[in-house]
């Protein structure tokens, strides 16, 4: 896909650091759902076995995930399902507006899915002119102001209530305080009409279980039920490899995902779709489709340095840790996936390394989301594979390529070391002011544009090195006695 | 296998298996050695009595209302407490034999509660009885202790929309129906997809529907129902 962020990384970073408002409530909600995610995990106990537990059955999935993907397909057929290959984004959307002309539908209604975001399929059904409505409350709030979510479990985490009930106010035409349950109880009766009334229900999938083609959604506001129980066309989207091969399995992930993302022992609704509803019943949908996204999954696969990214669980922990993320939020990022998933999954999602390339740089090669993620993705060493991907294509900067030269000849030759340690020794008094440079030389701009470089020691290592073995051969320390 | 495959099925998962190194997509059964949850959690068991014990704590942890009754008669006698606690003057309920026999409809009408039974009228016009319903009264297929969760299994008597629509969820159900771990349920979906009877919808329920989009600050009930009770009758 062709689509570029709108501004280059940097720019973007700048814009988020300078908003405050967006600053704190990342900051306050990161902090919230990684205490609760640590409550509740070290609550459950064994975490690290549990984590163990899946990464390895997300693993055997993914490794056989032409097995797995093809009972899936056929047991969705077989529970009358109807299945939909998208190898793209554009073929993904194409399929949608198929379905919707197809049904001759006015409005579709959706419950939380990445995927269709990753797709833009929003922008597509508007053009021609379906209605669609956002049903997640925090996605509902974002859609309005016409934004992107910037959090993945949390869409709307830089938005504040004075902001939302203006611009509640403004879609009804009448007050809408700012205490949070006049705002819940707005969209409450707003949207409950709309869930009846909808042509098509749209839904992400959490987890496809191949041995029953079933999908499984865990939300905490009903609104994945809603779209799934009242519109006549259920259409969920799901990315190829969130496959379990059966219900045992996702005990598993019961148990670790909403943990991770929330802190919540379990999600409100575990809702469990097996295909159209049977004949007799009398509500569900009659008709559903399942649209298998690849859209550059395939790439990864088979990638010994990347492949496990295709673990992920999207319950953004990793976000909640990343002091990056943390600093900047989730519209620095560019795309949908935001954090430290983000920064490795758009890169490789896109295969575009020219223009998503800057994104492995938005760490600080903590670790912390490594740490956090509850299937064991090693992110930060994923980060570090796709700079020197970036490397190796010849896509750093001039300047940085000649720098790194630089270090490199200086650090192999002793001789050159010295010299160079002293040149720069030579320059401190001109740059460096109370034992800290803060305006730093050409490609140290960038460090000490935000912070202070500490000067260098007085003394090198080396000096002191042969100074305290000159005094360690000197008189035996025994001798004092 | 791949005989009911259309052209660009086929071709999606060919293109994964050369990915992942094989010439065609693979047919056979990958083997595995894990399986559902950690060998240590499979051993987790509550008793009977610390079953409802955890259920109602875990229940009770959300803001639900939780009650034990010893009978049948009792249960009829808390039932129409919370209804009444509730101002609830028009009700929908499952259309489910247990609830049938606990005789709870009429002595409701008497004290002038419409009490609406699913699928009992115009199909039509169901959907919207249960939108206009204020309370929503289920027959659990399990519960869970150890998250106190409800699994309800839809069908033709037993709709979706019952435990969704209204602003109340009650649901009722014997302690025998009670799970230490929903792995344990997990377990009999399994089972049932494999004998051929699993239902459209199984739903598991944790609590009243819950938010926590605008600025962090929990708020009930923006979708789903905003209170929940749940009856054990021992
Ligand atoms: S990478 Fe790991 S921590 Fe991050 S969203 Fe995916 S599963 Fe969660």
């Amino acid at each position: 896909m062709s689509v570029k962020p709108a501004m280059p990384l940097k720019e973007r970073m700048k814009h988020a650091i300078a908003d405050e408002t967006l600053i704190e409530a990342v900051k306050k909600t990161t902090d919230r759902l990684e205490g609760g995610k640590l409550a509740s995990s070290e609550a459950l106990g064994n975490w690290q076995e549990w984590r163990e537990q899946g990464s390895r059955i997300r693993s055997h999935v993914v490794q056989h995930l032409d097995y797995y993907l093809g009972q899936l397909i056929q047991n969705v057929k077989k529970r009358g399902g109807h299945v939909h290959i998208a190898d793209t984004a554009e073929h993904a959307v194409q399929i949608f507006l198929d379905i919707t002309k197809q049904k001759n539908a006015k409005s579709v209604l959706k419950s939380k899915s990445m995927v269709s975001e990753e797709v833009h399929l929003n922008k597509a059904l508007e053009e021609i002119g379906v209605k669609v409505l956002e049903s997640d409350l925090g996605e509902y709030i974002i859609q309005l102001f016409g934004e992107a979510p910037s959090h993945i479990i949390i869409p709307a985490i830089h938005k504040n209530r004075y902001q939302i009930a203006d611009k509640f106010s403004a879609i009804s035409g009448e007050q809408i305080s700012e205490d949070t349950p006049t705002l819940t109880a707005f969209a409450r009766r707003k949207l409950r009409q709309e869930f009846l009334e909808a042509d098509i229900g749209v839904s992400g999938c959490n987890f496809a279980i191949a041995e029953s083609g079933s999908i499984v959604m865990f939300t905490n506001e009903g609104n994945g039920r809603m779209v799934t129980t009242l519109p006549p066309v259920h259409v969920a989207f799901m990315g190829m490899e969130r496959l379990l091969p059966s219900f045992e399995d996702l005990e598993t992930f019961v148990n670790l995902l909403p943990r991770s993302a929330t802190g919540q022992k379990i999600t409100s609704y575990v809702s469990v779709i097996n295909g159209p509803r049977k004949e007799e019943d009398l509500d569900g949908a009659q008709e559903f489709h399942l649209i298998i996204v690849d859209n550059g999954r395939s790439n990864i696969l088979g990638d010994d340095e990347f492949q496990e990214v295709l673990n992920c669980i999207r319950c953004g922990a990793c976000l909640n840790v990343c002091p990056v993320y943390r600093h900047i939020g989730g519209h620095a990022y560019g795309d949908v996936y935001p954090g430290p998933i983000g920064a490795v999954i758009t890169p490789l999602l896109r295969d575009d390394m020219k223009v998503w390339g800057d994104l492995p740089y938005a760490s600080s090669l903590c670790g912390a989301c490594t740490d956090a993620c509850p299937v064991k993705i090693p992110l930060h060493d994923m980060l570090v594979h796709l700079r020197a991907r970036k490397v190796k294509l010849g896509l750093t900067p001039g300047w940085e390529r000649m720098a790194f030269r630089m270090y490199r000849g200086s650090f192999a030759n002793p001789g050159r070391y010295r010299l160079s340690m002293r040149a720069a020794k030579l320059m401190v008094p001109f740059m460096a002011k109370d034992g800290y440079i803060e305006k730093g030389p050409l490609h140290m701009l960038g460090w000490t544009n935000a912070r202070h470089f500490p000067s260098p020691a007085p003394q090198s290592f080396r000096e002191k090195w042969a100074q305290l073995s000159a005094e360690l051969e000197g008189p035996k320390g025994g001798d004092s006695k | 296998m791949s005989s009911n495959l259309t052209e660009q099925e086929f071709a999606l998962l060919k293109r994964i298996a050369g990915r992942l190194g094989r010439s065609e997509p693979l047919t056979e059964k990958p083997s595995r050695d894990v399986i559902g949850p950690p060998d240590f959690w499979r051993q987790f068991q509550l008793s009977q009595e610390e079953k409802i014990e955890r259920f109602c704590e875990s229940w009770r942890a959300l803001t639900g209302v939780a009650e034990t009754v010893q009978s049948e008669w009792e249960a009829v006698d808390v039932l129409k407490r919370w209804i009444q606690e509730e101002n609830i003057t028009n009700l929908i309920r499952w259309d489910h034999p247990e609830l049938e026999s606990l005789g709870l409809d009429e002595p409701l009408r008497l004290s002038g509660i419409t009490v609406n039974v699913w699928g009992h009228g115009d199909p039509q016009s169901m959907k919207e009885i249960a939108n206009q319903a204020e309370a929503g009264i289920t027959w659990a297929d399990y519960a869970v202790a150890d998250t106190g969760t409800l699994s309800l299994f839809s069908s033709r008597e037993k709709a979706r929309s019952v435990s969704l629509l209204p602003p109340i969820h009650i649901a009722v159900f014997r302690a025998k129906q009670l799970v230490t771990r929903i792995g344990e349920v997990m377990v009999k979906i399994d089972e049932m997809n494999r004998n051929g009877s699993l239902p459209a919808g199984v739903n598991f329920i944790t609590g009243p529907s819950r938010s926590s989009d605008i600025e962090n600050d929990l708020s009930i009930g923006v979708h789903g129902p905003k209170k929940v009770f749940a009856l054990i009758i021992k």
